[in-house]
């Protein structure tokens, strides 16, 4: 099974930059991953890395956030590990119907339902004092 | 990539240009941006967003955020795009019927020109 790659960033939003490059660059060694579903897959690890920094700075912690990247036979795995204490997914709303009225109101919040739409799968689990959010994506 | 973003008069319009990545980092920087832009009274504004290379929710809050900011103000935003990966997270948040995006910056202003606005 295809190559693993493992970063650890500060806690830091300037860094994102770097992850969305370094999931892209790995998604397109497998050489089957259409740039449509990188480019989905690049946005959906951007927004699961994003709530990991925004969970973390609310419990305080600085601790670093590791991401771990597999791909091979079409398939693309990220997994992004927090140490915020924990989270529950279904505490989060949907986005609201493109015809509600309310939806231009609607600034935040968007990064869950957005990586439900953009990869074929997402998964938390609870770590000793964190989350995992598992994101795969096939070609 | 850094966001960068430059500003220039089109008649009665303000073009935008942003480059770079518009996410997490960098997004608050394009809002206090643009309402400083509306509330000097430049309401009327077209942010080029064609060189931009990725736009997560954040982003697309400030976009949203600078839109309905400029409609109270008796303004509007037109956004430029032909860039894939914007026009899919439009469709994948449900904006696509929401926000229309032109080609160019002239075809922006040609459209709005045609409406009579």
């Amino acid at each position: 099974m295809g190559r693993v790659v493992e970063l650890e960033i500060p806690p830091l939003s300037d860094h994102l930059a770097l992850v969305r490059l370094v999931v892209e660059s790995v998604a397109r060694l497998d050489g089957t991953m259409p740039e449509r579903r990188i480019d989905d897959m690049r946005l959906a690890v951007s927004e699961g890395c994003a709530n990991a920094l925004d969970a973390q700075a609310r419990a305080g912690s600085g601790a670093p956030i590791l991401l771990t990247v597999e791909s091979g036979e079409g398939v693309t795995t990220v997994t992004i590990t927090d140490h915020a204490g924990g989270f529950e997914p279904s505490s989060v709303d949907p986005i609201p119907a493109a015809t509600d009225p309310g939806r231009l109101r609607h600034e935040r919040g968007l990064g869950i339902p957005l990586m439900q739409a953009l990869v074929d799968e997402v998964d938390y689990s609870r770590t000793d004092d964190g989350t995992t959010l598992r994101l795969t994506t096939r070609a | 990539m850094d966001l960068t973003s430059t500003v220039e008069p089109r008649g009665s319009w303000t073009v935008v240009r942003v480059s770079g990545d518009l996410d997490m980092a960098t997004a608050p920087r394009l809002r206090t941006q643009l309402v400083g832009l509306v509330t000097e009274g430049r309401s009327h504004l077209v942010l080029d967003l064609e060189p931009v290379d990725f736009v997560d929710s954040l982003g697309l809050g400030v976009i949203i955020g600078a839109i309905r900011r400029a409609r109270t103000n008796d303004g509007d935003v037109l956004l430029v795009s032909t860039r894939p990966h914007l026009h899919r997270t439009l469709e994948v948040t449900g904006l696509t019927s929401a926000l229309t995006l032109y080609e160019s910056v002239d075809a922006a202003l040609a459209a709005i020109a045609r409406s009579g606005d």
